[in-house]
């Protein structure tokens, strides 16, 4: 049985009388310890699919199964324990008046995990790389790498499993990004993690990803596995333009 | 014809531990052309691009030897002829829409404001032109953007509304820092689809700022890498890839390929040396 399981997923919104269907039908499986990538342009519903996994938006149809349970609305404590999110802009993910210590203690207070917390939040600053003496520090006396570490340390702070990962290295520098996504494939082997990783940049989702969703105006596209990515082996005619624009991003590049 | 001359540029700002320098001596001449400039955070890219159009907040100092455009000397300009400049003759697309735009006007209001402020023109034309260049930036649905706040926008509407803004007024030089990041592949060749259009007809300069090294590789004519402050290296684009400088190199070698190995990406060596 997958892991998580996304069954005919639609999401509308509804703004000022207009509705916006971001999600439309969308299925696909991804199997524990895999890492599975949903591509596509802005506004495609890649992004809308991971907010819907963690209840921040509107599932108005189909289901999502998380280790074959339906997830229950609202998430609750249980969910948050194995399904924690990273998000695009680490400048607007971070409380700005919070230290990176109260950040990453929250999680641990709200599960009743409080104990030893002194010895964790060191144990997970070391994990993504930081000096335990950031402890103290607050967000903008960080580098926008490092405080995209903290968020993946703030996720991995209640042990889940599952990482949704929005466009996780988007905003960041190239080698940083470098540096970023050998840290979440140390962590991914280090603790057996499952990615559900969106992002814009095919080159990324090659890296990291097992299967790969192409997806275009809320709708799925084409599923890919990692070879036929890299054979261009794809069927439709946009997960080909969308391939014949990131050509650059090719090993002969 | 050069369009833009900058002589040792610096950019200071004086801190408690004393004045550091964020951009140390750059000089470049600018044709009708598309020049890139690569280089890390903190590398002094940005700072390069807001020098020139004199904005950069006191207590932070420009200095150069000269700084010219068509003639007119930048670093001598009153405040009153930079306004005379500043978004007519050289437009300056900002990184973040969330922070560029104004959070509380509507986006439909914020692309007219200059049409009517500065060129008087009537509702109903200010109108049509905010719509006819948020279509040139393909955006599909211009009437519900116009009428939408920026927090309702995405990422990567939000830069094409700022570009949209930005060619409004039809700059000679414009200036692009990190105009397509948040945009996906597809998006980001037809906004350079535009921008190359707006060079080619109309000899607009573009100094395009970016830390996309492919990218500009394949977009631009003449790229200057930089590194603390400093231009470490500068070659024609389509000899980027096989650039001599090991710092180019390795900004490079950091990126992720399709079909690339899985295994940990090299990191860059930064060494010390380059920048002095």
């Amino acid at each position: 049985m997958a892991l998580i399981e996304i069954e005919n997923l639609s999401v509308i919104f509804t703004t000022a009388g207009r509705k916006v269907r971001a999600v439309q039908e969308v299925s696909f499986k991804v199997e524990a310890k895999q890492s599975f990538g949903l591509v596509g342009e802005s506004g495609s519903g890649k992004s809308t699919i991971l907010r819907a996994i963690c209840g921040m938006a509107p599932i108005t149809g189909g289901q999502i199964r998380i280790d074959g349970a339906p997830l229950p609305t609202p998430r609750g404590r249980a969910f948050a324990a194995q399904v924690q999110m990273v998000f695009q802009d680490p400048y607007a993910s971070l409380h700005p008046r919070h230290t990176v210590d109260r950040v990453l203690s929250e999680p641990l207070a709200i599960h009743g995990q409080g104990r030893d917390s002194d010895a964790k939040i060191e144990q997970a600053l070391v994990d993504v790389g930081l000096p335990p003496a950031f402890r103290f520090r607050y967000p903008h006396q960080l580098s926008g790498g490092q405080r995209q570490r903290v968020a993946i340390a703030r996720a991995l702070m209640l042990q889940p499993q599952i990482l949704l990962l929005d466009e996780p290295t988007s905003a960041l520098d190239a080698s940083v990004q470098a540096e970023t996504l050998n840290l979440l494939s140390r962590l991914r082997a280090e603790r057996g993690l499952t990615f559900l990783m969106v992002s814009h940049d095919l080159a990324v989702i090659d890296h990291m990803c097992d299967r790969v969703l192409v997806m275009q105006n809320g709708q799925a596209v084409e599923e890919l596995s990692r070879e036929a990515l890299a054979s261009a082996a794809m069927i439709t005619p946009y997960a080909r333009a969308l391939f014949a624009a990131s050509a650059d991003r090719m090993l002969e590049g | 014809m050069t369009l833009l001359s900058v002589k040792n540029l610096r950019v200071t700002f004086d801190t408690e531990t004393g004045p550091v320098q964020a951009v140390r001596g750059v000089s470049f001449n600018l044709g009708r052309e598309r020049l890139g400039i690569v280089g890390e955070s903190g590398s002094g890219k940005t700072m390069t691009g807001r020098a020139v159009l004199r904005l950069i907040r006191k207590p932070g100092r420009i200095e150069a030897d000269a700084m010219t455009f068509e003639g007119q000397d930048l670093m001598a300009a009153s405040e009153t002829d930079l306004r005379a400049l500043r978004g007519r003759r050289i437009a300056m697309v900002m990184q973040d829409p969330k922070f560029s735009l104004n959070p509380v006007m509507k986006v439909g209001a914020q692309l007219m404001e200059g049409l009517r402020q500065r060129d008087h023109a009537p509702r109903a034309e200010a109108r049509a032109k905010a719509i006819a260049a948020l279509q040139a930036v393909q955006i599909r649905d211009p009437d519900r953007v116009m009428e939408a706040y920026p927090h309702e926008l995405s990422g990567g509407m939000g830069q094409r509304v700022m570009i949209a803004m930005m060619l409004i007024p039809d700059p000679d030089l414009l200036i692009a820092d990190e105009p397509t990041s948040a945009l996906d592949v597809t998006v980001q060749a037809e906004v350079l689809n535009i921008l190359d259009n707006l060079v080619k007809t109309r000899g607009m300069g573009l100094i395009f700022i970016s830390h996309d090294l492919r990218l500009v590789a394949r977009f631009c004519d003449r790229v200057l890498v930089m590194y603390k402050g400093k231009i470490v290296e500068e070659l024609a684009a389509k000899d980027l890839l096989q650039a001599k400088h090991p710092y180019t190199q390795g900004l490079l070698n950091c990126l992720p390929r399709i079909g690339g190995s899985r295994g940990a990406l090299p990191a860059l060596d930064r060494n010390a040396d380059w920048a002095r």
